[in-house]
């Protein structure tokens, strides 16, 4: 391991983390209104409640004063209280990140194994019929508004059909289907509506990194050695071509989590996308910036590991 | 009139090898038949826009109504024409901002480097992990959900993108000999970047605001689905926000808007590889 590099990166993140940090301080001090209002109401209370619900929140030092206030509390892992729930901000947080969790680790395997599958497959003949048809699926995928896809899953097996249900991660009355098979069914649409944007730029990426991979000397110097087609395909291009989509996978996490606030949304799956919606339809705006700022930072962070192991995997990189 | 002359013998020329490009044909023709039908939407509308009670509630494709008509009885195929309006003029104008926002700054870095540099670097590589929509929602939801401020957000998560490009464009040309006889001439440093380097750096732009729209569009239509949107303009992602609670009753809302949706944004992917093709033929083999 290359401590010289795993520095460098470390110190790159910062001011990423300062910044995602001071921009959403910033975007409620920006706000138009003012906050305190939202606890005693326009017609405004008398000036002593409003003076002492201000010094409550913080509201009567300066800006600046604020902002260090505001940066201790959120690296101490404080990211306050919620206007709306009586509960600290990181607990409610915390509460709901499971499902979003699940959502977003079973469309990541779904979205890889389908890509992955189809871009090798696309890949073992470059420009024939079958790599043009992959490729048209992959644009046909990614051109598609994902909320509208589970819109129309929803219909057909849902609605229509009657096999799936329509919302919501566990049914009220268990039935004859047991937990874990209640559970499955309910997660069935989401991944495969959020997973099939991942999978069609996996694809692509995928088949764009085995082409390249089947170019190169090391390919030419199996075939002298009599390699078979296969062994060559899938022992010596395939595993060369498989790491770099780790990362590939990590650059698309926001957009994933973007993905997931709206299929949370259709799907009525319990998550931090649905979190966050209500929370900005009660303009509830700790909780808002909270949301932003553990949603931002845990995809700096996944990014960040990510980085770290594959220069550990593949010992190339860490020459440049 | 000579320089007219030059551009329509660019133009040709240009033409004559992107028609070889059949899906980038493909998208541009899907592209225009939009355009066409969003121009001239009074034209082709059987109703005028927002026209409640234009026949029954939910009913089917029918020759007076081709699309069916909606929960308050209002035409879903002219509904849809007007909707391209909004739908396509807010995304060509956010691209356009963020676009002259991006080259603009991304000139700026690529030329100058240093401090200038890393400190666009730094808030590029910031927007690469707040996820978009995210971004996207927390702005329009405490500035106000209208459409110059949804313009404004979508430029906002757009420009990055373009910055970057355009940078890592400018930083090798202006190592190449013509950017140097320039600097050598006693050109000013804003001659250079804009009318030697960025010029030549059209291509990039032109193919990557193709791509931009097509995103741009999907963000448009998930804030207004999500009920985040302009709800004085009817988009096309309003309309499927409007769709959720009677997709039950008919299937046409949803799936009409979605498919608009799909076409438009198939076409500007399918127009940016295509041109992407004819400008870098390299990258394609």
């Amino acid at each position: 391991m290359n401590y010289n590099y795993l520095a460098k990166r470390t110190l790159q993140i910062i001011p990423v983390v300062l910044g995602i940090l001071v921009m959403s301080f910033l975007m409620i001090q920006l706000a138009p209104g003012d906050v305190v209002f939202m606890f005693i109401g326009e017609s405004g209370a008398d000036p002593e409640f409003e003076a002492q619900i201000r010094k409550r929140l913080g509201l009567d030092k300066s800006v600046l004063e604020q902002l260090i206030l505001y940066l201790k509390g959120v690296l101490t892992g404080d990211l306050g209280k919620s206007f709306v729930m009586n509960e600290s901000v990181s607990k409610i947080i915390w509460d709901r990140a499971l499902p979003t969790i699940i959502l977003m680790s079973s469309s990541i395997i779904f979205g890889a194994v389908f890509g992955i599958l189809i871009g090798v497959y696309a890949a073992t003949k470059p420009y024939s019929l079958r790599d043009n048809v992959s490729m048209v699926i992959a644009l046909f995928l990614y051109s598609l508004p994902n909320f509208w896809l589970g819109q129309m899953l929803i219909i057909v097996f849902s609605v229509n059909w009657g096999i799936l249900p329509v919302s919501g991660m566990e049914s009220m009355i268990l039935g004859d289907k047991s937990f874990l098979m209640d559970r499955l069914t309910h997660l069935l649409l989401p991944t495969i509506t959020l997973g099939s944007t991942l999978g069609a730029f996996v694809m692509r990426f995928v088949r764009a990194s085995m082409i390249e991979a089947l170019g190169q000397d090391y390919i030419l110097t199996a075939k002298s050695k009599g390699l078979s087609d296969g062994k060559i395909f899938f022992k010596h291009a395939l595993k060369n071509a498989l790491l770099p989509v780790v990362t590939y996978i990590g650059l698309r996490l926001g957009y994933m989590l973007s993905g997931a606030v709206v299929i949370e949304s259709v799907f009525g799956w319990p998550g931090l996308g649905l979190l966050m919606l209500d929370a900005l339809f009660e303009r509830d705006y700790p909780l808002i910036m909270g949301l932003f700022i553990v949603i931002s930072l845990s995809v700096t962070i996944i990014t960040f590991i990510i980085d770290i192991l594959y220069t550990y995997l593949d010992p190339r990189i860490r020459l440049k | 009139m000579i320089k007219i002359l030059k551009n329509i013998n660019k133009f040709k020329n240009f033409w004559k090898i992107f028609k070889q490009n059949k899906i980038g044909v493909v998208g541009l023709i899907i592209l225009l038949i939009f355009i066409v039908l969003a121009i001239f939407a009074p034209l082709f509308a059987t109703f005028p826009p927002l026209t409640t009670g234009a026949g029954e509630a939910f009913l089917n494709p029918s020759f007076k109504h081709l699309l069916g008509t909606d929960n308050l009885g209002r035409d879903l195929y002219s509904e849809l024409l007007y909707g391209a309006r909004i739908t396509l003029l807010v995304s060509f104008i956010a691209v356009i901002t963020s676009t002259v926002v991006g080259v603009f700054l991304g000139a700026i870095a690529g030329y100058y480097g240093g401090i200038v540099d890393s400190l666009l670097m730094r808030i590029t590589e910031m927007f690469l992990v707040i996820p978009p929509i995210f971004l996207a929602l927390v702005l329009v939801a405490i500035f106000g959900a209208n459409i110059i401020n949804i313009i404004i957000v979508i430029s906002i998560l757009s420009w990055p993108q373009t910055s970057r490009l355009v940078r890592a464009e400018i930083l090798s040309l202006k190592e190449r000999p013509y950017c140097k006889a320039a600097i050598a001439s006693g050109a000013s440093d804003f001659k250079i970047i804009f009318s030697e380097l960025v010029p030549n750096t059209m291509t990039t732009i032109i193919v990557n605001m193709s791509l931009t729209q097509a995103t741009a569009i999907l963000i448009e239509s998930a804030l207004s689905f999500l009920g985040f949107g302009d709800s004085s303009m009817v988009s096309w992602g309003l309309m499927l926000n409007n769709a959720q609670e009677f997709f039950r009753q008919s299937w046409y809302m949803v799936f009409f808007p979605g498919i608009g949706i799909f076409l438009v944004v198939l076409s500007l992917n399918l127009f940016g590889e295509g041109l992407n093709d004819v400008f870098n033929p390299r990258r394609k083999k």
